[in-house]
């Protein structure tokens, strides 16, 4: 199914992107278009990788792994989806990549838990005022979250590849595929849900309504929404100013008497 | 008078920019990165007392800390100015003020570095994408360049002013934080009828007549349905047991289902 190259390329480059991003940090909009478009030139279709990256990077604009909490890997979804679009189809992918994003949560959830046993090693280490050897704890307890959350997934989902797809195909029926689909359409309205909920929506909720109007009502595209949005940002910010002053300035009057 | 070489400070200021996940774990989350972050310049500052170094180090270490990482980098300018102080029990002052901030920065980092670019660049690159454009990953990348910038004077700011920059400006973080605010909920208003598609199929049929459903729902309110699925979320999502990956698959089996009856 997969060439011995492709499967090394994929991880490599997947795992690349993991470990720059946890140290320098990554784009966080984009970044999961480019790993399914690099994903989809490794297998030879660039504009498969495109759709399948810009349709999981809708999906996971509301879900911020925020806290130290977990959400679903479209990540590694976008890099397993497109690989195994490309050698099936793109229902097939999407359906896959939407899987292994969905089961990737536990196994950041576990990563996170191992990380305990390096903290443990590194107190003990800074007990015996071996400070290198702390810091080298610390330092590769950073790689078993990303060979769990990155490296391994994907490997495994490639070698698995043949498998998977004929499983698929040959048992899993059309209405089943077609509901994937489906739920992919569906499921950025998760991350919404998430987003209001981590948002102070409490006396702010007229601006979703702003923006719904003005996309369902007007047609304004994201962009113009935008700008729109950063007006009235900038007015509320230029009203809040002045009622601070304006407090400020009182209970200073206050304290004269 | 201080012990530190500038190469000492930017040593620090590298390995703060590289400390988010290093030995994460959920008992003290970020506090490894962190050690590793500021421990050897506190080596080298108190190099003539060996058991108040382990003390300290130890200390940082043992402590709770979780924050967004770009204001992470005005905490441990901070507490490096604090400790170079050398003052008696400074370290308890860092620490308390560490503790002390990670939670409101992260609140306001969280918004304005998190979720407000991912909402407002994350559609333009996801729907430029399916037009098959990277502009939109362009952009992403400019932003990306641009919390580097900042990220980069954050701990700059943080080690030169220490606590005096924070509590100075309250008022006014408090107010982007707003006007952030304010924004990324006017792009979910619009995001969410512009990105949940959910389309009822079923059509009613008298005799010759049919109707359709989705019709019906089209003439009550646009995008009437990925409004409601979306309502209905955020009310689960206020419920016990309901985390987002339940969710997920509440979705998913939930899509399947009204797909093999044909609804949609």
């Amino acid at each position: 199914m997969f060439s011995f190259l492709q499967i090394v390329l994929l991880v490599a480059f997947y795992t690349f992107n993991t470990v720059y991003g946890n140290y320098f940090g990554n784009p966080g909009a984009g970044n999961i278009v480019i790993l399914a478009y690099v994903s989809g030139l490794i297998m030879g279709d660039a504009n498969l990788g495109l759709y399948i990256g810009g349709t999981y990077e809708l999906m996971n604009i509301g879900l911020n792994p925020l806290g130290g909490s977990s959400v679903p890997n479209y990540r590694t979804g976008a890099v397993v989806g497109t690989a195994i679009g490309a050698v099936s189809n793109l229902e097939t992918g999407m359906a896959i990549g939407i899987i292994t994003a969905t089961l990737g949560t536990s196994l950041d959830v576990f990563g996170k838990t191992v990380g305990s046993f390096f903290l443990h090693k590194a107190q003990s280490a800074i007990g015996k005022m071996n400070y290198k050897k702390a810091y080298n704890w610390i330092e590769i307890g950073m790689y078993p979250r990303v060979l769990l959350t990155t490296t391994l997934p994907t490997l495994i989902a490639l070698m698995a590849g043949a498998a998977l797809v004929t499983a698929i195909n040959d048992f899993i029926p059309v209405w089943m595929l077609n509901g994937f689909k489906n739920a992919g359409n569906m499921l950025p309205a998760v991350g919404f849900a998430v987003l209001l909920r981590s948002l102070q929506i409490k006396g702010n909720f007229h601006y979703v309504i702003l923006g719904y109007a003005l996309f369902a009502y007007m047609g304004v595209p994201a962009l113009g929404v935008a700008l729109i949005g950063v007006v009235f940002a900038i007015i509320a910010y230029h009203n809040n100013t002045k009622h601070n002053e304006l407090a400020s300035s009182l209970s200073g009057g206050d304290d004269d008497e | 008078m201080s012990k530190l070489t500038k190469k000492d400070i930017q040593m620090v200021q590298l390995r703060s920019w590289m400390y988010q996940w290093k030995s994460f774990n959920y008992e003290t989350m970020q506090s490894p990165g962190f050690t590793n972050a500021i421990g050897p310049a506190i080596e080298k500052i108190y190099d003539n007392d060996k058991e108040l170094v382990k003390e300290k180090i130890q200390k940082y270490l043992t402590t709770f800390y979780n924050t967004t990482n770009e204001p992470s980098q005005i905490i441990c300018g901070a507490c490096l100015a604090i400790e170079e102080s050398e003052v008696e029990g400074c370290t308890d002052t860092a620490i308390a003020l560490r503790t002390g901030l990670m939670g409101p920065f992260a609140g306001i980092g969280d918004a304005i570095f998190r979720i407000s670019p991912k909402v407002i660049f994350g559609s333009l690159a996801g729907y430029m994408a399916l037009e098959g454009s990277l502009v939109g990953v362009g952009l992403g990348i400019l932003v990306l360049l641009a919390f580097y910038f900042i990220k980069y004077n954050f701990f700059w700011l943080g080690y030169r002013e220490g606590a005096n920059f924070i509590t100075s400006r309250t008022e006014q973080i408090k107010n982007l934080t707003n006007s952030t605010i304010i924004l990324g909920l006017t792009m979910v208003g619009t995001m969410i009828p512009s990105t949940v598609k959910i389309k009822i199929k079923t059509v009613f049929t008298y005799g010759e007549a049919t109707q359709s459903i989705q019709e019906i729902l089209d003439k009550i309110m646009p995008y009437l349905l990925p409004v409601l699925v979306t309502a209905v979320i955020y009310w689960l999502l206020g419920k016990k047991n309901f985390t987002t990956v339940r969710m997920v698959w509440l979705v998913i089996a939930f899509a399947t289902l009204l797909t093999f009856i044909g609804v949609m």
